[in-house]
This record gives structure tokens, C-alpha cells and sequence, in this order.
């Protein structure tokens, strides 16, 4: 069976993977197996961020998207933010653990200073300390959630994204997360849930994914390529340009050295592609997720 | 393609609220020699096809919005493009009055309605009317998520100098450094979720040296439409926004410098 091939449609998200694979954390599902000295792909400079961005620009980018690893492992973060808000709009992904009351301060005022939406997403795997520290390592609940209540303070909207692994009950859930984060005074609560991705680290807790998860051309025609992230985004890294965030521990997610090259269909070959295909590889909450009044 | 000159008045997202959309259809003519509506006919407001048939009646033209798609092609949902499932249950409810209050007539009217509509301005403009995006009816232009290049590419792909849309609600206009104009027109169905009652519509003015455009605020009679939407059972928070000119539903899909103008 020969995988279909999901077209590109042009570049409305750049993502970049501003701080490679390293990160203060280790969590047990890290789709891309960041962790404390992974050096696979080192970081990027304030330049080599600025050239991105004048090729994103050049291809009529729509937002920046920036990953990691924990983004705030660079020390040029809060530059690099301001470069980026001075000419898009940006969402940084974080675990929220290095959200000092300075850093936060300087995004506050990149934020201020642009006529764009800078969103913040700070990941939290559950609404209890207990669990969550179990996926995200010890200490990991209280210092993020010290982080969402700084950028509450800061006026920042933070969005508190979470992971789902089973077929929980995605309401009840959502008002857990809900009713912890109105007791922390913050005023709009956003919170999102993710599915797994059983690559990376997650790949050894659940054994990875078997030869039926493979997404066909039948379903592709179902849901429609624009669906999919890879039909509008591309992940910058040191190592060149990659099809998004979830393959880029697979050589064969690789796309070329320039975001060009990258503008090309690729192969759904990966049995991430089905969970994208099933979830949305975006951040869609369930659908069926209706909470009552 | 259809020429047009002088001034034209351009609105959306009408939600059902036909006493803004008889106060448009008075205030409007005043200033503006052509009206277009830019699609979404339906949502929470009170008694559809009031608005369906005001419409029919004055022979506005119209570009079907993503709403207006799905109850003439009798879909099972709004498409809103939501992802919140907050949202989406008040989209559904809505979507269901809707849908049951629309005639049978009507909901072949609005399945006729046309994706888009271009015209011709008096320098050889070209100017395209959508509903969320030239790419997808239900694609959301906001103010703070639309950086000139992206702009630029969507009107470029689209082969346009001017683009009119509404589909988020709340109004903006940009001109890009080549001089293009993109225009968001707003809603005349809620208020723009900034405390006040008042709606908005947009005037597209072709007079002078290049295209300009300017906002309307548009008062009604809320009073009356909150009233009759309670009568018809409509769900509370729906209510409260037609009152107090604040937003609190479909709040998800704001990204966060339109959201922190509001109160939810
Ligand atoms: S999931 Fe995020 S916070 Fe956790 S190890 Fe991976 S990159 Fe770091
Ligand atoms: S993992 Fe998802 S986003 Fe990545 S290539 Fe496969 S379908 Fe596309």
C-alpha cells in the first residue's frame, strides 16, 4: 500500500524549533524525546531566526510557532519574540517552568508593542500535582502553574494545554482544569487538550504504533488534507527544514535546507499521521467534548 | 462583473436580528448607492426568516456565509469552524433554532446564494466580497492574526485589490503597503464585544484617489430584540451580549489581544 501524499497548500505557520531537542524537563510522553542534554539538534541564533523569518515572509506566512524543547532554554528568547511580534503573530509552547517574573515582563512589553496576538500555551498534564508530576517530572505542577499565574499578572491569556492518553471523559476533565485554574484568580481559563503522539519517549510507555495505523487515501479524501498540519506548516531546526513538529526525530521527515525546498507534497507514511487524522494535529479540543450549562 | 462606484455599503453576519437589519436597510441608502450583504443570515437571534424575507424583499445581494451553506444544504451544523467545545454546544443550540424556524422556501433561497461576489471599481478595481476568506467560508480574519505578508498572498491568490469580509464579528480595515485594502465589515447580528450596543457595517468609498473604507455604528432597538429573543426561549448568555454589548459565547476562537478587550 502506497501512503498518500498530503499536498502543500502554502505557508500559514512556521514553526520553529528554537532551543533543538533540549529541555529542563524529561516527561514521559515527549513526542520528540527532548530532555536535559539532548544535543541532537542544537539551537538556533537571533539570526538564523531572522533569516527564517524573512523567507516566512517572503512566502506570505501567517503566524510563528515556537517549540521546542522549552523555548526559554535560550538565552535570547525575549529578543527573539520581539523580532518575531514586530512583523507576525506568535504562540510560544512552554512547559512554564522558567517563566521568571523578568522574562515575563519583556514578552508583556513585545506584546504591548505589537499590533499582534502573542499567545502563550503552558503544559500541564493533569488538574492534580500527584499525576501530573508522575508524566512531568517532580516540582514540574507547582513551578508552571507559578508561570500561568505570572503571565495571568502580566495580562497574558495563557493557554493550558494537556495531553490525553486514553478515552477519558474530556468534559469532566476540561472542568477539573477549569475549576484549578479559576481557584489560581486566573480570569479567562483557555484550556486545550492534545493527544498522544506514540513516537519519542511515548513510544517506549505504549510500543509505538503497528502496520494497520497508516493513514489511506479513502481517508485522507474523508477528512481533507487541509486538516492536516502539514498541508500549511513547516518546522524549522537547526538541522534544516522538516514537515512538522512530530517527525522530527525521522530522517525521513526531512524536507530539504531552505523553507523552499520544503513547499513540496509529502508522503502520509508515519503512523503519527493516523493520530493526526483521528485528533487534529493542531490542538482541537474532542468535538463531542459538549459541556452543559 | 458588476460596476460600482461612489460609496457602497457593505455588512455580515446578520445572526437573525432583524430589527438591525431594517435599521441598516434605513440608515444605509442615505449613504451608499449599492448594498451587499456578506453572508451569515442566521444564528441566535429571534424568528429567521424575518431577516430571509426583509432580504428577499429589498433584493440585497448576497454572498452565502458558512451558516447559511449549512441550513440550505440542510448540514447538520453550523460549520463555525470551532473548536471549543463550550462553543460548540451554544453554536449547536443556535444552529438548531435556526434551522427549525427556517421555511423550507427559505432554506432553498440561501442554498443558492453565491461563495463570493466581485466587482468592478471605477479605476478597474478589482473588489472581492466573501464571507470568511477568499480560500474558506469559514476561515476567521482577525485584526491581530493577519500580518500584511498573509494578507498580501490571500489577495494575490485571489486576484484582488480590495477584499471585503466578516465572519468574525468585529471590525477592521488595513491597507498593505502596495496600497491594497482589506476590510473586515463586522456584524450587524451582535455587537462587536466591546460594552456597547451598537452594531457595525462598513462603507467602501470608490470616490477618491484610491479606495477607502469607514465603519457605521448602527443603533436598534436591542431592548425589543432581547425581549423577543427570551419569548422565543433563546439561551440566556445569547441574551445577555444583545444587552450588555459583551461577548459570552464563542469566545475560544479570539485570539488573545481581541479577547482581552472583552469581559469573558
Ligand atoms: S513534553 Fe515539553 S516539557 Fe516535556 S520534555 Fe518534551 S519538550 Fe520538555
Ligand atoms: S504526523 Fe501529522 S502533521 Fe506530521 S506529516 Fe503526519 S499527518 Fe502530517
Amino acid at each position: 500500500m502506497t501512503a498518500p501524499n498530503c499536498p502543500f497548500h502554502g505557508l500559514d505557520s512556521l514553526w520553529i524549533q528554537v532551543a533543538g531537542l533540549s529541555c529542563n524537563l524529561r516527561c514521559a510522553h515527549c513526542f520528540n524525546a527532548s530532555g536535559p542534554g539532548n544535543r541532537e539538534m542544537p539551537a538556533l541564533s537571533r539570526d538564523d531566526v531572522r533569516t527564517l523569518l524573512d523567507e516566512a515572509e517572503a512566502a506570505g506566512v501567517r503566524d510563528v510557532v515556537f517549540t521546542g524543547g522549552e523555548p526559554f532554554l535560550h538565552p535570547e528568547m525575549a529578543e527573539i519574540v520581539g523580532d518575531t511580534l514586530g512583523r507576525f503573530p506568535a504562540t510560544i509552547l512552554t512547559n512554564g517552568t522558567l517563566l521568571t517574573d523578568r522574562i515575563v515582563e519583556r514578552l508583556a512589553n513585545a506584546a504591548r508593542d505589537s499590533r499582534y496576538s502573542l499567545e502563550i500555551r503552558v503544559s500541564l498534564d493533569a488538574s492534580s500535582e500527584e499525576e501530573n508530576d508522575r508524566i512531568r517530572g517532580k516540582g514540574s505542577y507547582g513551578k508552571a502553574l507559578a508561570g500561568v499565574a505570572r503571565l495571568e499578572k502580566a495580562s497574558f491569556l495563557p493557554i493550558v494545554t494537556a495531553v490525553q492518553f486514553g478515552e477519558e471523559d474530556a468534559p469532566a476533565a476540561l472542568e477539573e482544569f477549569e475549576r484549578l485554574l479559576s481557584a489560581r484568580e486566573i480570569r479567562k481559563p483557555r484550556v486545550k487538550f492534545l493527544p498522544a503522539f506514540r513516537v519519542g519517549r511515548e513510544e517506549e510507555r505504549s510500543g509505538g504504533y503497528g502496520e494497520g495505523d497508516r493513514i489511506t487515501a479513502e481517508m485522507l479524501e474523508l477528512l481533507g488534507p487541509e486538516q492536516l498540519l502539514c498541508s500549511t506548516a513547516r518546522v524549522a531546526t537547526s538541522r534544516g527544514i522538516w514537515v512538522c513538529p512530530i517527525l522530527v526525530n525521522e530522517q525521513g521527515g526531512r524536507m530539504g535546507d531552505t523553507l523552499e525546498e520544503s513547499f513540496r507534497p509529502f508522503p502520509l507514511s508515519y503512523g503519527a499521521c493516523a493520530t493526526c487524522f483521528r485528533h487534529g494535529a493542531v490542538c482541537a479540543n474532542a468535538a463531542t467534548a459538549v459541556r452543559e450549562e | 462583473m458588476d460596476e460600482v462606484s461612489g460609496r457602497v455599503a457593505l455588512f455580515g453576519g446578520v445572526y437573525n436580528n432583524h430589527l438591525a437589519l431594517a435599521a441598516l436597510l434605513d440608515d444605509a441608502p442615505s449613504r451608499a448607492s449599492e448594498i451587499f450583504c456578506l453572508g451569515d443570515v442566521g444564528a441566535f437571534g429571534p424568528h429567521p426568516d424575518h431577516s430571509v424575507e426583509i432580504l428577499r424583499k429589498a433584493a440585497i445581494s448576497i454572498v452565502q456565509g458558512n451558516y447559511d451553506r449549512s441550513v440550505g444544504m440542510r448540514r447538520g451544523d453550523c460549520a463555525c469552524g470551532y473548536t471549543d467545545p463550550r462553543d460548540n454546544h451554544f453554536a449547536a443550540l443556535s444552529y438548531a433554532y435556526t434551522f427549525r424556524k427556517t421555511s423550507e422556501r427559505n432554506k432553498d433561497f440561501l442554498a443558492t446564494l453565491p461563495d463570493e461576489i466581485r466587482l468592478r471599481g471605477p479605476r478597474g478595481e478589482r473588489i472581492l466580497l466573501c464571507h470568511g476568506s477568499p480560500r474558506r467560508q469559514n476561515e476567521f480574519l482577525w485584526e491581530s492574526l493577519s500580518p500584511d505578508p498573509f494578507l498580501a498572498r490571500l489577495l494575490d491568490d485571489a486576484r484582488c485589490d480590495v477584499l471585503a469580509v466578516t465572519h468574525t464579528g468585529i471590525p477592521w480595515k488595513r491597507r498593505l503597503p502596495d496600497g491594497r485594502l482589506v476590510i473586515n465589515v463586522g456584524a450587524i447580528g451582535r455587537p462587536a464585544n466591546d460594552g456597547q450596543t451598537h452594531v457595525w457595517y462598513a462603507i467602501l468609498d470608490l470616490s477618491g484617489e484610491e479606495p477607502d473604507a469607514s465603519f457605521i455604528p448602527l443603533r436598534y432597538d436591542h431592548e425589543r430584540l432581547a425581549s423577543e429573543m427570551r419569548a422565543e426561549k433563546i439561551a440566556e448568555p445569547f441574551v445577555q451580549t444583545i444587552e450588555t454589548g459583551w461577548w459570552t459565547t464563542c469566545l475560544e476562537v479570539l485570539p488573545s489581544k481581541e479577547r482581552a478587550c472583552g469581559r469573558y
